[in-house]
């Protein structure tokens, strides 16, 4: 009867463990690089909205603060979002029959509230609080990238721990003075490594929690 | 005493407890376990344990379930457990409001300044409410009867909110009616009661200290003079006069005893008002003042 594993069962049996090793390895590496690309983080992807709002128009056109319909992030940790009554203090006004404003009229018109798509979703297992970041000195510019020439908005950052560990570790290369977190486009007006030491310690920013797991997961 | 729990269902019964139950009765300790195991040996009770608890009861309602199976399912779950983690974060939505409600941050809660109602009196008390929803009830500071801290009545009236046995709408013998409805049937009801004077009317209250709710109830009065008081007291106590309960003035007493506080609006007030004239290290004090003044 012949031997039921021949001697090439020997380099079979090899092979098949280094190869699941290797599969295993693969799979890893690939699944980490999947986790970076646009496709899986949405960095620069624009979503549809109800109605194309477009900060490019409102903002760089109009010159609008980004408070007046954010109004609360200086406050809490949502940014806060317009209302259907604050468009309507505009286009009640102006564009008040465009077709593109026909959502905008009929929630005003029902009381049913406008529903945008969300960009920037954090996992619910995350804090993330805006008023700290805004008061200390961090512009939505860094987080939120050119809004104002963006028609729709897309996510320019990937909110991926590792981005918002980056900064915590060092804040001094980020952070601007209080009164430019606003502004779109900023230059500092003296070197960065200057200036961001200047304002930490000016704005008492905190840094020897900003990298405690407990900070943003609690 | 093992059986006693009635039975549930109509089924005959396969063990007779009964008989079971008077074997045992009277014995006690060794006996009795003695008895229980002899019992355990009787073919009924066998019969009773195999159909209960068959052995191959799997095999039996024709499920194989061998160790290879066993293996390969235990393998397959667990290869497949990690799938739990890959769920996407899902397409979330922003929705702001039509009008904003002045004062209110989405995410931060507002505090209101009302009061709820003990024993006819208001306790003041401010409530926690997120986006409009209250979630937790605390004492007033600035409330003379509550002095910024509740009882565990008070901390619990939020639950009323949710209570699911509430009717969210107006309900008829099962039936979902509207408000209309009913005030149509009430006014039908109360002109036919006119004609006796009210013979027929009775109002049920907890205890009433709301100088307007009382002027409404006496309007009612005055219609329906047929009506009379001792309907009214059926359900409670028509009190008199707001403030009729001064409170007491115990900043220096030491003792007090804790009767029941469940009825008592002021109570919260007379404890704190007490804590205040306390001296520090009373306690023992206090026993032994306790102990002494104990009636007898
Ligand atoms: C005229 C009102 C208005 C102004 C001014 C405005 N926004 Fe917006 N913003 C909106 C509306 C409406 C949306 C929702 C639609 C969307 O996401 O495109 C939005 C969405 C966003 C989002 C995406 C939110 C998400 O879904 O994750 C960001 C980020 C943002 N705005 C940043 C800014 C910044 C930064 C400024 C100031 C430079 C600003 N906005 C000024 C109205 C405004
Ligand atoms: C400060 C006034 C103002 C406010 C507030 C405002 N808009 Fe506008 N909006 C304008 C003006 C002005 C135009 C442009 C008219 C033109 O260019 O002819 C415009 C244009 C638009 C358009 C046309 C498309 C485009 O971008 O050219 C849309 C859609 C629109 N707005 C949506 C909104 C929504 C949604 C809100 C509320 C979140 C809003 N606007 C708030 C002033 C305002
Ligand atoms: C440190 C980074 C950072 C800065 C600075 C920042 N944002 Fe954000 N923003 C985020 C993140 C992260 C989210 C997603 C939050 C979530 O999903 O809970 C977000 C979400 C938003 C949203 C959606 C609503 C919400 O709160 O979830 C708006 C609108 C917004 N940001 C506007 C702004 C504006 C306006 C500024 C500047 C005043 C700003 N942000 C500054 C990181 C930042
Ligand atoms: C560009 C810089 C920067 C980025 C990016 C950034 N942060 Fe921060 N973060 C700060 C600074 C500065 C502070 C303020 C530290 C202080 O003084 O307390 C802070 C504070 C915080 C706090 C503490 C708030 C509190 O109430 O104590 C949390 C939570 C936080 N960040 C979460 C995040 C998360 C989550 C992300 C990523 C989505 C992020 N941050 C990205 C700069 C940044
Ligand atoms: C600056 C804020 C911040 C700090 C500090 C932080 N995390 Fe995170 N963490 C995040 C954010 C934001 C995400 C979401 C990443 C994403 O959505 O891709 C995250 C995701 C994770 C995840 C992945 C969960 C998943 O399902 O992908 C783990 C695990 C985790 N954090 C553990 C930790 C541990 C352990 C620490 C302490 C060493 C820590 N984090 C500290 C912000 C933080």
């Amino acid at each position: 009867m012949r031997p039921l594993f021949q001697p090439r069962a020997n380099t079979i049996a090899k092979a098949s463990i280094v190869g699941t090793a290797v599969l295993i390895l693969l799979t890893v590496v690939v699944l980490i690089f999947v986790n970076r690309t646009s496709w899986a983080t949405k960095v620069g992807i624009a979503r549809q909205q109800p109605v194309p709002f477009s900060h490019k128009h409102h903002v760089a056109g109009l010159g609008i603060d980004c408070r007046y319909c954010h109004s609360q992030v200086e406050q809490t940790a949502f940014a806060g979002m317009p209302s259907t009554k604050t468009c309507m203090t505009c286009h009640s006004q102006v564009w008040t029959f465009a077709e593109l404003l026909a959502p905008v009229r009929e929630s005003w018109a029902t009381e049913r509230p406008l529903q945008w798509e969300r960009v920037h979703n954090l996992g619910d297992y995350v804090y993330f609080d805006h008023s700290i970041h805004v008061n200390k000195g961090i512009g939505c510019e860094t987080c939120h990238g050119r809004v104002d020439e963006m028609p729709l908005v897309w996510k320019e950052k990937p909110l991926q721990m590792g981005w918002c560990l980056d900064c915590h570790r060092q804040p001094e290369k980020y952070i601007r003075p209080r009164e430019e977190v606003f502004t779109m486009g900023y230059v500092p007006e003296e070197p960065q490594e200057v200036l961001g030491r200047r304002l930490v310690q000016e704005y008492n920013v905190q840094t020897y929690n900003l990298e405690d797991c407990s900070t943003c997961h609690r | 005493m093992l059986f006693e729990i009635g039975r549930l269902t109509d089924e005959p019964e396969r063990v007779d407890l009964r008989a079971i139950r008077e074997k045992l009765r009277g014995k006690r300790g060794q006996e009795f376990w003695r008895s229980l195991e002899e019992l355990s040996e009787t073919p009924e009770f066998r019969r009773f344990l195999e159909e209960e608890f068959p052995a191959n009861a799997a095999e039996r309602d024709g499920l194989r379930f061998d160790r290879r199976q066993f293996l390969k399912l235990m393998g397959a779950s667990l290869a497949l457990a990690g799938l739990t983690g890959c769920d996407p974060i899902r397409a979330e939505k922003i929705v702001p409001a039509v009008k904003p409600v002045e004062e209110l941050l989405p995410g931060r809660p507002i505090y209101y300044a009302t009061a709820v109602l003990r024993e006819g009196y208001g306790l003041g008390v401010l409530v926690e409410s997120h986006e409009g929803r209250p979630t937790k009830i605390e004492g007033n500071p600035d409330h003379p009867a509550s002095l910024g801290a509740t009882d565990a009545i008070a901390q619990a009236e939020v639950l009323n909110l949710y209570d699911p046995d509430r009717s969210q709408v107006v309900m008829n013998r099962g039936v979902v009616r509207t408000w209309a409805t009913l005030r149509t049937r009430l006014q039908e009801v109360m002109a036919a009661q006119s004609a006796g004077g009210g013979a027929g009317v009775r109002i049920l209250t907890g205890a009433v200290t709301s100088p307007t709710f009382r002027k409404q109830i006496e309007a009612i009065l005055d219609k329906y003079p047929q009506r009379s008081m001792g309907a009214l007291r059926a359900g409670g106590r028509l009190w008199a006069a707001v403030g009729c309960r001064a409170p007491l003035r115990l900043g220096r007493a030491h003792l007090l005893s804790a009767r029941s506080s469940a009825g008592d609006p002021l109570a919260r007030r007379r404890f704190s008002v007490h804590g205040a004239g306390r001296r520090p290290l009373c306690a023992g004090v206090c026993r032994r003042a306790a102990r002494r003044r104990r009636p007898p």
